[in-house]
């Protein structure tokens, strides 16, 4: 039998469960850039706020303070996604969890024991750790899906599907489109053929038929809505394929400076997070963007990639190839919003063969794409005769390079030294949290950066911004 | 001779190798170190800290700057502290079955720490 658990509004829930002045107000949580509504607490929700609603229609409201406002905390978030996880582990180790607020577990139960141990689930959640959750039991993973937003929707907070009763009306009282895995033109094609309800998919209709509309995966999704499972619990993702830190900037801009300052940011967190992983990466590709939205204004968005020598994952390195990049693909007079770094081709960093042309002598080892070549050269801090210079393009991002490679006789010791330095640097970020170290910004203003105006305490991981207890 | 002989072996059986050599007195003897999280917190999940703010409980031995850690799996009984919800803002109360209606209750406190340094 599938439990889904799921957290309600969970990261307002996050918020007022640490500031209990929101308790009983009207609340809404914003994307980054503070630009959406994602999370709201009820007495938002009874104002008719759905999700997906931009910041600005509110402005009045929210001036008047009338309804309170908070940036997405991830840090919090995450961190008490964890202690929910963590504490759902202990009703069954046959656990997936889905996304920050939602698992599937399969626990061995007697019929009989289910409800009551949707309750217990429920109940122990939001004692324990103040999280209002509810829950969906069936036989299949869809099926509980279905029944945990039914749960939702009042009553005990927890759904059970188990007989054919119970399936039938579960079914008959959702909509096609409801159901998980269809998507809203899906929903429409089916209209077209006369599928309305959750029902009439799962029992009115041919899988040949229904293989036409909704392709390969339609005829598991129809199989789990009959109740019989066909989509697994997937156990521990599989190692990593890629990693990407890719953001869009709070304001445009055309400044060099300021797009090398966030590559550089972004190189670095992504470089850490296959750190974190001990993967090492051996392509690195960076791409960004104008702003697609506006229409009027002329647009760019060039990607480039560079094949490392050896996977590597050292900060410097990457940065440095980042930074390349950058100088090769920019171009001035274009205002940019958006920019990612993706590393590929991960390997665990200790299969990692030290290559003759490891780092930076390499000439024709050098890589793709014909900067490797240049790399080499650059790095060697030698001539620039073959670079070739983007407009303005030889500033900060340059002399990162240089310094990142060390002058030529230093350069053997400094790669010695590199790993430890490395593990220093890692400890630091994970002591004294991700922004204690980072390479310099350039840019004080950090135009780059996303508005995080109204962001509550990390009350769970710093603790000089846990409550407070006024005597 | 294989290893299902071994196999059979429950952990505590198998004499960690470097203990060979001190006497069969201390091997019994023998247990793991204190420590505070495992010891004190074994179920993470529930705990939070909150920082005591002000000196409105100094003669109840709570001073200002002191840590509260609060333990929201345990349920409050008489005479223990609890952090309450009070007139929106959070708060130390001793809970007791008179007065628990006029707050509510957001965890027991288990434990004040002070650092002394």
């Amino acid at each position: 039998m599938f439990f889904l658990v799921d957290c309600n509004n969970f990261y307002a829930s996050c918020e007022i469960l640490f500031q209990p002045e929101l308790i009983g107000v009207p609340l809404v949580v914003l994307s980054n850039n503070d630009g959406c509504v994602v999370s709201r607490s009820p007495e938002a929700r009874a104002l008719g706020i759905k999700t997906g609603t931009p910041a600005f229609r509110m402005r009045e409201e929210i001036r008047r303070g009338e309804i309170k406002v908070r940036s997405s905390n991830h840090t919090l978030y995450g961190e008490m996604s964890t202690r929910v996880m963590n504490r759902l582990r202990r009703w069954s180790d046959q656990m997936e969890v889905y996304s920050i607020d939602e698992a599937f577990l399969k626990i061995p139960s007697r019929p009989e024991e289910r409800q009551r141990l949707g309750e217990e689930i429920r109940a122990a959640i939001r004692k324990e750790i103040g999280i209002s959750v509810g829950v969906g039991i069936a036989p299949t993973k869809t099926l509980a899906k279905a029944a945990n937003g039914r749960a939702k929707k009042g009553g005990t907070g927890v759904w059970m599907v188990e007989s054919e009763e119970q399936r039938r009306e579960l079914l008959e009282g959702m909509e096609a489109g409801e159901v998980w895995g269809i998507g809203r033109g899906q929903q429409e094609k089916l209209a077209g053929l006369g599928i309305k309800t959750a029902w009439q998919l799962a029992e009115g209709v041919s899988e040949q038929r229904v293989d036409r509309v909704l392709g390969v995966v339609g005829s598991r999704i129809i199989r789990e809505l009959r109740g019989e499972s066909a989509l697994p619990l997937r156990s521990e993702p599989a190692i990593k394929q890629s990693a990407t830190v890719s953001r869009t900037f709070a304001e445009a801009t055309d400044q060099y400076e300021v797009l090398a300052d966030a590559v550089r940011q972004f190189t670095f967190s992504v470089t850490a997070k296959i750190r974190q992983e001990g993967l090492s990466a051996g392509r690195i590709t960076l791409s960004f963007r104008t702003d697609r939205f506006r229409t009027n204004a002329p647009q760019y968005s060039p990607s480039g990639s560079f094949d490392l020598p050896s996977p590597s994952d050292d900060p410097f390195v990457l940065t440095a190839a980042a930074s390349r990049l950058l100088r090769e693909l920019y171009l001035p007079r274009f205002r940019y919003r958006k920019a990612g770094i993706t590393l590929t081709d991960l390997v665990p960093s200790g299969e990692v063969q030290l290559s003759l042309f490891d780092g930076f002598r390499g000439s024709e080892a050098g890589g793709e794409r014909g900067f490797g070549r240049d790399f080499g050269e650059g790095l060697s801090g030698g001539s620039g005769a073959d670079r070739r210079q983007a407009n303005g393009g030889d500033r900060s991002g340059e002399r990162g390079v240089a310094d990142a490679a060390g002058v030529e006789e230093d350069r053997s010791k400094k790669r010695e030294r590199r790993p430890e330095l490395l593990k220093a640097i890692d400890a630091i970020r994970n002591r004294y949290g991700k922004e204690s170290l980072a390479p310099p910004l350039l840019c004080r203003e950090g135009k780059w950066q996303f508005r995080q105006e109204q962001r509550s305490g990390r009350y769970t991981t710093r603790w000089d911004e846990i409550m407070e207890i006024r005597t | 001779m294989k290893s299902d002989f071994f196999d059979n072996f429950d952990d505590h059986t198998l004499l960690p190798v470097a203990r060979t050599g001190f006497s069969a007195f201390s091997q019994e003897a023998a247990e793991e170190g204190l420590r505070f999280t495992r010891d004190l917190i074994p179920r993470p999940e529930a705990v939070f800290y909150a920082r005591i703010r002000g000196d409105g409980l100094r003669e109840e031995g709570i001073r200002d700057g002191d840590i509260a850690v609060i333990d929201r799996s345990l349920d409050p009984s008489e005479g223990k502290w609890v952090m309450a919800i009070e007139e929106g803002a959070f708060a130390l109360r001793k809970f007791s079955g008179k007065n628990r209606r006029e707050f509510e209750v957001w965890g027991t406190v288990r434990l004040i720490i002070r650092e002394m340094v």
